[in-house]
């Protein structure tokens, strides 16, 4: 057997391999920009977001493949990183931004502007430092990233695989379809129904929670997570199917499953998100020390990973922005308080940027919305009740938060295909900024085509938020639950490690319906390993699963592009 | 030696029983709503809760003090070496150009074992051949070394043990990205991407037990 020497020397002159290039980054932006006003006017009206990498990875394909004939899968996946870092702003602004507007204040858009850019920046910088633990240590799953990897790989999966991607992917976004376009188009027959409940025709009692989540994306990403979702599930049977039922029976509780789920379960599973994540990150300090010095001694420019200088000096330069915001947006608000509430902000963007995106890398699933909740909470008592520095703040962390949930899921779709983390976190902060005055802007036209908290624009996430911003200002805050759920969740992780009391406050903070299917998909893939092997999971299972979480996102994005179309065509004559 | 290890075994169950048994009186204790006029308001069960809290910390102690296959012996990290000396023999292998001689050699499709037999691959045909070769390594070998880094972080430490995974998860990446170079079709790229990778697999050492990480 010859070496191989001979061929290289005759390559060594070829054109260099296509990674991060104009064509690539073009797309993302275009991409970005045009998902984060679609799904910022669909957050708006149906209360949530859906990824966008997939479809960036699918448009990639079909763009720089496709047409220019050239691309290859790193710069897919630096076009995808790109289109996602622009277009996951949106959540951030959609839950809280809105909040001003309901209560009738004046809404400062610069100062909004500002503390969302500066949030996007610290979301991504503060969460470097994690990426060894989570991707490289803990090895979390991330379902949408490992499904992005998928399509990226697809060229040289081979037929059977590709085949398997796209059954799910037809599966997925047939399901999706069948459910959600009679809301769009009521004249439609809805011959699929939205959730199951089971407890109903089993008998069960209403709190006793039993229906399922027609959802092929929760199920997929179950079946992804494997065993180690199954703590989720558990959680889950232990707060729904034990622990309700035993406090409606002591009559600690009203027979109300929404009243067990909003004054019981989510403030003590934000609680417990915070307690577990808090002790998880005081567990890694040796690590994370270890992490931080390795950033240092490589911070020349070669190396894998943007240096330390840029995490230390991303905390000075957001702290210093904050601190100015702060001022102009309270009007008078003291330089000492403004500094605290800054120095609390940022603590709070690099604790809740880990917490969302280890959440993100075991179950898909981020809390966001619980804390934002937590956000606006802690600046409203530490500004004196000052609503617009608070929601400027919680609307910088909410950015914060999908920034750091984001940059881990595509640096684990990159970790997949072999790109350098270094050039995604620099594609990523070069763009993240863009998605906020975007968001921003397209808010801003829905409110003033069609006004905030309407039928036709309910904006049901800030509702909640200003519900929940109204009882703090009356002193109703759940803050007894916060520290109690706080101390369990912290002894879990203290136990166990490997994010324990995350899991179980997650468990406790999403509605069950979810849970199940996503349980299901954690039980199948048990199953599967035992009974058909582990090269059957790796071969059938996991394009399967990835096509199942693509054609759901895929669904999501035509329905609010569909939805984006009718409310244009509501305005223009 | 069995006996110490069966107490622990003890020790360990009894404490996730606590952990269980804490978790839900703590919870109960936390979650218990009484009537206020005609709404219900949060009122904890100060004493339930404590008590719960109480279980949690001690199983937390019993738990950390007798972790899952705590005392075991070397064979983790035999385990291991014996994956790592594979992956480093596959991997220069693949840059010397000599097709991979790993366990999973049945699912070679008869096209690759001709292809290389033939001993002349064109550019295509060297990368279609490289693709093909990096497939079990990736689906296969190193999933099998990932699995043992339980083992490995528990008998050497996280940080120890950490670095040495960390660097584990680095040829994965750099394999990767020569999968990707070969399936675009971008021959310079896949073999920089495997000098590299090779290059770390020959720095990579494994930690002694208890000592420090490898060149500090």
């Amino acid at each position: 057997m010859r070496s191989y020497d001979t061929v290289r020397t005759r390559l060594v002159a070829a054109r260099p391999y296509r990674e991060v290039t104009p064509a690539g980054m073009t797309l993302g932006i275009l991409t970005g920009i045009v998902l984060t006003v679609s799904f910022t006017y669909t957050g708006l009206v149906i209360g949530f977001v859906v990824p966008a990498s997939a479809v960036a990875a699918i448009l990639g394909w079909g763009l720089l493949r496709g047409v220019l004939r050239r691309g290859t899968i790193i710069e897919n996946n630096i076009n995808q990183t790109v289109a996602a870092a622009i277009s996951c702003s949106c959540g951030g602004v959609i839950f809280t931004v809105p909040v001003l507007m309901l209560l009738g204040q004046p809404v400062p858009y610069g100062v909004l502007s500002g503390a969302t850019i500066v949030g996007a920046a610290l979301g991504v910088l503060f969460i470097l430092p994690l990426r060894r633990q989570m991707i490289e240590l803990d090895r979390l799953r991330f379902p949408t990233g490992t499904a992005v990897a998928q399509i990226l790989r697809s060229p040289g999966a081979g037929l059977r695989k590709s085949a398997l991607l796209g059954a799910g992917v037809i599966a997925s976004a047939a399901l999706s379809s069948l459910i959600g376009l009679p809301r769009l188009w009521p004249a439609l027959p809805q011959l699929l129904p939205e959730t199951v409940d089971l407890g109903r025709l089993l008998g069960l009692p209403g709190y006793m929670s039993h229906v399922w989540a027609l959802s092929a994306l929760s199920l997929g990403a179950g079946f992804l997570s494997g065993r180690a979702g199954l703590v989720v599930l558990l959680g889950g049977v232990l707060a729904n199917w034990l622990l309700s039922p035993v406090l409606v029976h002591l009559r600690w509780a009203p027979p109300d499953g929404t009243v067990l789920f909003r004054e019981i379960n989510r403030p003590l599973g934000i609680g417990m998100l915070l307690g577990g994540a808090l002790v998880g990150v005081a567990m890694a300090v040796p690590l994370l020390r270890g992490a931080l010095a390795g950033l240092g001694r490589r911070g020349g420019g070669t190396s894998d990973e943007l240096g330390l200088r840029s995490f230390v000096g991303a905390g000075l330069v957001g702290l210093l922005a904050l601190w100015g915001l702060a001022q102009v947006g309270s009007a008078g608000l003291p330089p000492g308080q403004a500094a605290l509430v800054a120095l609390v902000g940022v603590v709070y963007i690099a604790l809740s940027g880990i917490i969302i995106a280890q959440c993100t890398g075991l179950t898909d699933w981020s809390p966001m919305s619980g804390m934002a909740l937590i956000a606006v909470s802690l600046i409203m008592l530490l500004s004196g009740h000052h609503v617009a520095v608070s929601v400027a703040c919680g609307a910088a962390c909410c950015v914060a938060m999908g920034q750091a949930a984001d940059m881990m899921t595509d640096l684990k779709t990159g970790h997949l295909v072999g790109t350098r983390p270094r050039l995604q976190q620099l594609a990523q902060l070069s763009v993240a900024w863009m998605g906020p005055p975007v968001a921003l802007g397209t808010l801003h036209l829905v409110a003033r085509a069609y006004g905030l908290g309407t039928d036709r624009v309910p904006a049901p996430q800030a509702q909640a938020l200003q519900a929940a911003m109204l009882g703090l200002l009356g002193g109703q805050a759940p803050v007894d639950r916060y520290l109690a759920g706080a101390l369990l969740g912290g002894l879990l992780t203290a136990a166990l490690g490997g994010g324990l009391g995350v899991m179980v406050g997650l468990s406790m903070y999403i509605p069950f319906q979810y849970i199940l299917p996503y349980g299901l998909g954690c039980l199948l893939a048990m199953w599967a390993e035992r009974r058909l092997g582990g090269r059957w999971c790796q071969d059938t299972g996991l394009p399967l699963a990835a096509g199942l979480i693509v054609g759901d996102s895929l669904a999501g994005v035509t329905l609010a592009l569909l939805q984006v179309g009718r409310g244009l065509g509501a305005v223009v004559p | 030696m069995k006996g110490v290890g069966e107490r622990a075994i003890l020790w360990r169950r009894l404490g996730l029983g606590l952990l269980g048994a804490g978790l839900v009186l703590g919870l109960l204790g936390a979650a218990r709503l009484e009537v206020s006029g005609t709404l219900w308001r949060a009122r904890p069960a100060w004493p339930l809760f404590s008590l719960g809290v109480g279980l949690l910390a001690l199983a937390a102690v019993l738990v950390r003090r007798h972790p899952a296959g705590g005392g075991g012996d070397g064979d983790g990290t035999d385990q291991v070496a014996a994956i790592l000396r594979e992956l480093r023999a596959a991997v220069a292998a693949l840059r010397q150009g000599h097709p991979l001689q790993l366990e999973t050699e049945g699912r070679r499709p008869a096209a690759l074992q001709a292809l290389a037999e033939a001993e002349a691959p064109q550019e295509a045909a060297y990368l279609l051949w490289l693709k093909l070769q990096l497939d079990p390594l990736l689906d296969d070998l190193l999933p099998r070394l990932f699995d043992a880094r339980s083992a490995l972080l528990r008998q050497h430490g996280v940080v120890t043990g950490g670095v040495f995974v960390s660097g584990l998860a680095r040829v994965e990446r750099l394999l990767a990205r020569a999968w990707s170079a070969a399936v675009d079709g971008h021959a310079p790229a896949a073999r920089a991407a495997l000098a590299e990778a090779a290059q770390e697999l020959e720095g990579l050492a494994l930690p002694e037990a208890g000592g420090r990480p490898p060149g500090t």
